[in-house]
């Protein structure tokens, strides 16, 4: 059933070559588009091009959400008209690796992190997935909306760093640092576990919380978040100098009491 | 007779994303369509799971094969196994429900929780002026005074202050008129400047320009500034703008969370380092009671700030007062209202020699 066939290239930066067989649909992020074969449709359409039962209004509330998850607006519909396969491909935004998911194979639902989707084949939705567990939305590194792909066949997903796969088990526990979750099956539990010693939680450097995930299910994992990334590129980039720690937090104090004291030294 | 539950079952050898299978209740016992698979009810655990937390799993343990689960597909199958599952699961089983109430309450607690915050800021806002003067209120007097002194130091250090002489007496001879009943220690002094200017330090430190006294033309209109400049010690202007000036220090700092806040509030501080119009309103207003009270002619305070909104047109020197009190036109017009709306018949000018005051100033600093 699923027809189209793909090739993921690079190493490190990496983008997805998809080949369409004839009258094969596949939709992609917007810029998202490296390269394409010179018969392929292009159109751009509303949300993921879903229908929805509440017409028009429907689809553009349907569009909101799917942007509220890290996606743009309107995404790309790239169509295979003619009678011979034709390509196109896909590169990732950022440092990292792309992943191809078969949808069909998983249950046909999978939920990522924010703006993890790539590119999907026709029918594929992105939705909004709220988490409904307050500790888990604040501490859990993922925030409160997630991405819910839904549909059938391949999607592609990207993420910062190395992705990696790892199959749970029923009642298996991974602990994963906050941040470093890609994408997960609904059947899996995503809880946080306290870091256990208050010494670990602030020197430990990897914040009061780990992840916890519990099996049966597949989890999709990433070396380098991208907050750890831009937090190390911003830190060297804007000042040539890190001035996060405790005398940082000095320096700011003693700028504030000269301000403070300033005030008074004022005439009227 | 018996009705299939529909779940996914993991495990041992098969797939990570489960296999669809069919379950059913014989009595205690649990049993697996085309599974060679028989479980007694006592060994089995129910778990609650899965992204949303409204997954419910059946989970064993097998010796040799290790950790099995069973996901139960759809919420008519839940509420299927609920209704015939043996009756010792049954509390296990209601795990499901509360968990899923534990939820609603925890957003309910939330959305009341962020409401109360909302309606909290609401209200500060709406009541800024009253709160800000509340805070003013709670500072006591003798603060005020190390604040005075402070900067009053740093005036004296200049050398350009004239502590006694004939104009410095009746400036205190009119001020303490206008500051009868006081709680502060009035202090006045008189400084060698050349903008026509005044200005007031917290705890009653009064000093005048030897500039204005110039340009006034009667002991009636250095007495409506005068006024005007206690009123803002009276107010607690300085407090005042000081609490507003270190919160937006703070909302910044918190907001930005950087340097770079400490660079926005020196933009705002150097924006606002005169008091803003409606503290200068007030002070207009009640320098004029104050005036009326005193049983002092109050026309020279319009007299004298509709000089100064000439002055402005023309000479540079005026512009010191000006800027630190903008809109003069509007507040000559305000004034002029306050003296046909409440006039005061039994008010005298000063019996105050004005040409000998003004000649007992030091005249040095002309050249400059």
């Amino acid at each position: 059933m699923s027809s189209l066939s793909y090739q993921i290239h690079g190493s490190d930066l990496q983008y997805v070559e998809v080949s369409l067989p004839p009258t094969a649909v596949v939709i992609g992020e917007q810029g998202s588009m490296m390269y394409m074969d010179n018969h392929l449709e292009v159109d751009t359409v509303l949300g993921d091009g879903t229908s929805s039962q509440f017409g028009l209004l429907g689809r553009w509330f349907k569009a909101l959400k799917r942007a509220y998850t890290g996606e743009s607006l309107f995404s790309s519909r790239y169509t295979n008209n003619s009678a011979n396969t034709q390509r196109v491909a896909f590169a990732a935004p950022t440092l990292g690796k792309i992943v191809a998911v078969n949808l069909t194979e998983i249950g046909g639902e999978l939920i990522c992190q924010r703006g993890a989707f790539l590119a999907g084949e026709a029918g594929t939705e992105v939705q909004l997935a709220w988490q409904k567990r307050i500790r888990v939305g604040l501490m859990g590194g993922e925030g409160f909306i997630m991405q819910r792909i839904v549909g059938k066949g391949w999607v592609f997903i990207n993420a910062t760093g190395s992705l990696t796969q790892m199959n749970l088990t029923p009642a298996q526990v991974l602990q994963v640092d906050s941040g470093c979750l890609v994408a997960l099956t609904s059947g899996v539990t995503y809880d946080i576990k306290y870091a256990g010693k208050l010494k670990t939680a602030i020197f430990g450097g990897e914040g009061l919380f780990y992840a916890s995930l519990t099996g049966p299910g597949t989890v999709w994992l990433q070396s380098l978040p991208m907050r750890r990334l831009s937090a190390e590129l911003m830190s060297s980039a804007l000042t040539g100098r890190n001035r996060g720690g405790v005398w940082g937090k000095v320096y700011l104090g003693f700028i504030i009491v000269v301000i403070i004291l300033s005030l008074f030294a004022e005439g009227r | 007779m018996t009705q299939k539950i529909h779940a996914l079952l993991y495990g041992f050898n098969l797939p990570p994303v489960g296999v669809k299978v069919l379950v059913y209740f014989v009595g205690q016992r649990l049993f697996i369509d085309n599974m060679p698979i028989e479980l007694h009810s006592s060994q089995l655990t129910v778990s609650v799971g899965g992204f949303e937390h409204n997954e419910l799993f059946l989970n064993w343990h097998d010796s040799e094969s290790g950790q099995w689960a069973l996901k139960v597909l759809s919420t008519q199958d839940i509420q299927l196994l609920v209704h015939t599952a043996p009756s010792h699961l049954q509390p296990q089983l209601a795990q499901w429900h509360q968990r899923d109430k534990h939820i609603k309450t925890m957003w309910g607690v939330v959305g009341a929780l962020v409401v109360t915050v909302v309606l909290t800021i609401g209200l500060f806002v709406w009541k800024y002026d009253n709160v800000v003067s509340w805070v003013a209120e709670q500072i006591p007097v003798s603060t005020e005074q190390k604040l005075g002194e402070a900067a009053l130091a740093q005036i004296k250090a200049d050398g350009t202050l004239i502590e006694s002489s004939l104009a410095v007496e009746q400036i205190q001879a009119i001020g303490t008129r206008l500051t009868q009943g006081s709680r502060y220690q009035y202090q006045w002094f008189i400084k060698q400047d050349n903008t026509v200017n005044a200005f007031a330090l917290p705890s009653g430190i009064v000093v005048v320009h030897s500039a204005l006294l110039e340009k006034a033309e009667s002991a009636d209109e250095l007495a409506a500034v005068l006024a005007h400049e206690v009123q803002h010690i009276e107010q607690r202007h300085s407090l005042k703008h000081m609490i507003n000036s270190v919160g937006w220090a703070a909302m910044l700092t918190v907001v930005f969370g950087d340097v770079s806040a400490i660079t926005a509030v020196l933009a705002h501080q150097v924006g606002t380092s005169y008091f803003s119009r409606d503290l200068e309103s007030e002070a207009d207003k009640l320098g004029y009671v104050t005036l009326v009270k005193a049983k002092i002619k109050p026309d020279g305070m319009a007299s004298f700030l509709q000089k100064l909104a000439d002055l402005s047109g023309d000479s540079k020197e005026g512009l010191a007062w000006i800027s630190s009190h903008p809109e003069t036109q509007a507040r000559v017009d305000a004034i002029k209202q306050l003296l046909k709306d409440q006039p005061c018949n039994t008010c005298q000018s000063l019996a105050i020699d004005w040409q000998v005051v003004q000649n007992a100033l030091p005249k040095v600093e002309k050249a400059k």
